[in-house]
């Protein structure tokens, strides 16, 4: 491993990880903000211009909040539950492509921190391990309610992450493929000349049950039965506080940010330039007059600015769909699990696999 | 070549604290602790798999075993509190002392056959027809894996994947039959 | 038993969820785009607006003054009495006749006069009963307090002075 090669690794996963926890405190903010305009209210606006500094302020309450642990908890592993929270999605953030590579004097950097040949499954398995952090915070906190919302949380993550896979296989029968740089690139074609050959317009329904499985995954509403105020006050981190809240807090928002990624990644192009930012693209090379490697780093800028994009409108439309449905009952959670998503992915594979044999 | 070095260094580590989990895994007194060490020796089995190079067995562990059985086990633990199991365990019941010479045998046995090939080289005792050149040119891990699948244990597989649903609706049938 | 079961059976379209789904998600992007473009909102951004209530609104009491600055009460115990709460204490004392410029209007004054407003319920009775019109209720509604002893109203503070009905 020579020098170049760790600089140019430890410089993408400082850049990945910046991005990503940079926007939760403006996540936070618009969560706040746009609740309040839905419901014609004003929302913090006293720190800072529109309240921007909220966030901010807010993590200093915390740091300064009382290091508190409930007297018969487990202690190891309630302090043990909110670092897996954290570290779940953010490694789950690693095999995510987000452009398509640098030129940096003649040599090539992949804009993904780990090219692992099946990064679809490395994304599945650290999924799955986000149930961890909800059960073991639960259990440790040797309280009713915790245990109620950990009980939840892991049946409800469980039901879903199999409608999730059966999504995600379909496209893998399209793709062919378990890595996620080629997927991006295949869904670089363009159908009749025009219409990008995006994985939504190839399979609609796998993507319309991949999406509503990532809101049961993030536990987002309608799905937010683990923590559920209403019926069970905060559910599994109901004995947190301080710093220890705000990292299940902003594991919330980067488990939102990774599913989101990873719905555009499948689904919506993933790095690909949005229509019509290629001519931009083109005029600006023209020009200037940019050589070749300087044209391709200006495109893998664009390209990251497109999953920005992308991914910021998924993240919005997610706080808009909690701003405007109510908490499901659990036993509908489940049933729109187990009776509607997941027949309906199983038929749906079976259809992906005969228009891939037709295809072919 | 200092790269071996550095994946040994990081094995070790891993299978120390994968012996440790394994080691939390017998002899904690929560029923949850030892299915939390469980999941401890999978994470950190997975961690060697894949610094080692094997992805996509590393993954497979990971969303098979630690993602979907595990929780399972951790699930069906809360869902059942199994404290007082604990309490009426005999430790001077003949069968438990048989299980426990037949272990303790079968440990000795197994760590000295490690101890006796531990200084081998990898090279010599890789065995099988697929080198890892061979699986890179074929275009990967999974690739190869689910072509032998597939094609060569074609039958083995459709028959397990059958054990298994028949496995699953025995089940669903001792369920309902205890509910009526 | 006992039990109406009045839930039906859903037509084809409320099974499919989505419309609705679709219909409430167009909703509140209408009040989303009412908030954040045309500034739409039901606050009132408190301590620089303030809510107008009633003339009639019973907040913090005050006992009035004449001109002289001297309190209006003649201590006659009604307001003690008719209190529901019972959370006014009075003691009473006789004014130096000598020195009265009142003469029998005023022969006796409050000694002290406390109000527990943590115990009052602002029911008004006190105000209805004064003969004098010396104990009222203002308009001022702030009335928090960062001690338990802040919550015993003394003459001094109700004889401060309050414009209008405050």
């Amino acid at each position: 491993m020579d020098i170049f090669t760790l600089a140019q690794l430890l410089a993408k996963i400082v850049f990945v990880f910046a991005v990503c926890l940079g926007v939760i405190p403006f996540l936070v903010w618009f969560e706040r903000r746009g609740s309040a305009w839905i419901q014609g209210r004003v929302g913090p606006n006293r720190v800072g211009p529109f309240g921007l500094i909220q966030p901010f302020a807010d993590v200093a309450k915390f740091f300064f909040k009382e290091f508190w642990t409930p007297a018969e908890a487990n202690k190891w592993y309630y302090h043990l539950a909110p670092i897996f929270a954290l570290v779940a999605p953010m490694a789950a953030l690693t095999v995510i492509p987000f452009g398509s590579y640098l030129m940096i004097g003649d040599q090539i950097v992949n804009l993904q921190i780990a090219n692992v040949n099946s990064g679809v499954l490395f994304i599945l398995a650290f999924a799955g391990l986000e149930v961890y952090p909800i059960i073991v915070a639960g259990w440790a906190s040797n309280n009713k309610y915790s245990i109620l919302g950990a009980l939840r949380g892991s049946s409800q993550i469980i039901s879903y992450e199999i409608s999730m896979g059966l999504a995600l296989l379909s496209m893998l029968l399209v793709y062919g493929t378990f890595d996620l740089h080629s997927m991006v690139a295949w869904q670089g074609q363009k159908f009749f000349g025009f219409v990008p050959a995006w994985g939504v317009f190839i399979n609609p329904i796998g993507a319309l049950i991949f999406w509503i499985s990532t809101f049961a995954e993030t536990n987002r509403l309608p799905f937010d039965l683990p923590e559920g105020d209403s019926e069970i006050v905060a559910g599994y981190h109901l004995e947190y506080g301080a710093m220890k809240f705000a990292l299940f807090f902003m594991a919330e928002y980067v488990a939102m940010i990774m599913a989101s990624a990873l719905l555009v990644t499948l689904f919506f192009g993933g790095y690909q330039l949005l229509p019509g930012v290629q001519a931009a693209v083109d005029a600006i090379v023209s020009m200037n007059g940019l050589s070749d490697a300087a044209a391709q780093n200006l495109k893998a800028v664009f390209q990251f600015g497109c999953l920005f994009l992308k991914v910021a409108f998924f993240m919005v439309v997610m706080i808009w769909v909690r701003w405007t449905f109510p908490r499901f009952r659990f036993d509908q959670v489940i049933n729109l699990g187990w009776k509607m998503l997941f027949p309906l992915a199983l038929a749906n594979v079976v259809f992906m696999s005969v228009v891939v044999y037709l295809m072919s | 070549m200092d790269n071996l070095d550095f994946i040994n260094s990081v094995v070790t580590v891993f299978g120390i604290f994968a012996a440790i989990c394994g080691l939390v895994l017998l002899f904690a007194k929560e029923p949850l602790s030892c299915a939390l060490g469980l999941l401890g020796v999978l994470i950190f089995t997975a961690g060697i798999y894949a610094i080692i190079g094997e992805h996509f067995i590393a993954t497979i562990q990971l969303v098979v075993y630690a993602g979907a059985i595990m929780v399972l086990f951790i699930f069906s633990i809360m869902l059942f509190n199994v404290k007082h199991d604990r309490e009426s365990f005999n430790w001077k019941s003949p069968l438990f002392l048989f299980t426990s010479v037949v272990t303790a045998a079968v440990f000795v046995l197994l760590g000295r056959t490690i101890l006796q090939y531990f200084d081998t080289p990898v090279i010599e005792s890789q065995k099988g027809i697929f080198t890892r050149e061979m699986v890179t040119d074929l275009g990967g891990n999974s690739q190869v894996l689910a072509h032998s699948l597939f094609t060569q244990h074609f039958v083995s597989f459709e028959a397990i994947s059958l054990a298994l649903l028949i496995a699953l609706v025995g089940a669903v049938v001792l369920a309902k039959r205890k509910l009526n | 038993m006992g039990t109406i079961n009045v839930s039906r059976e859903y037509s084809v379209k409320e099974k499919m969820f989505l419309p609705a789904i679709i219909q409430g998600m167009i909703i509140t992007l209408k009040r989303f785009i009412q908030g954040f473009i045309f500034h739409k909102k039901y606050t009132i951004m408190y301590p620089e607006e303030r809510r107008n209530y009633s003339q009639r609104f019973r907040g913090m009491h005050f006992i009035s003054v004449d001109e002289n600055k001297v309190e209006n009460c003649t201590a006659c115990f009604l307001c003690e009495t008719v209190c529901p709460a019972e959370c006014i204490h009075i003691v009473a004392e006789e004014r130096d006749s000598a020195s009265n410029p009142y003469g029998v209007r005023k022969e006796k004054k409050p000694l002290s006069f406390d109000i527990e407003v943590l115990r009052c319920c602002f029911c008004g009775f006190c105000e209805e009963a004064c003969p004098k019109d010396a104990i009222k209720l203002s308009r001022n509604y702030e009335l928090s307090i960062l001690s338990r002893q802040e919550g015993i109203y003394d003459l001094n503070h109700l004889k401060r002075e309050v414009k209008g009905r405050g």
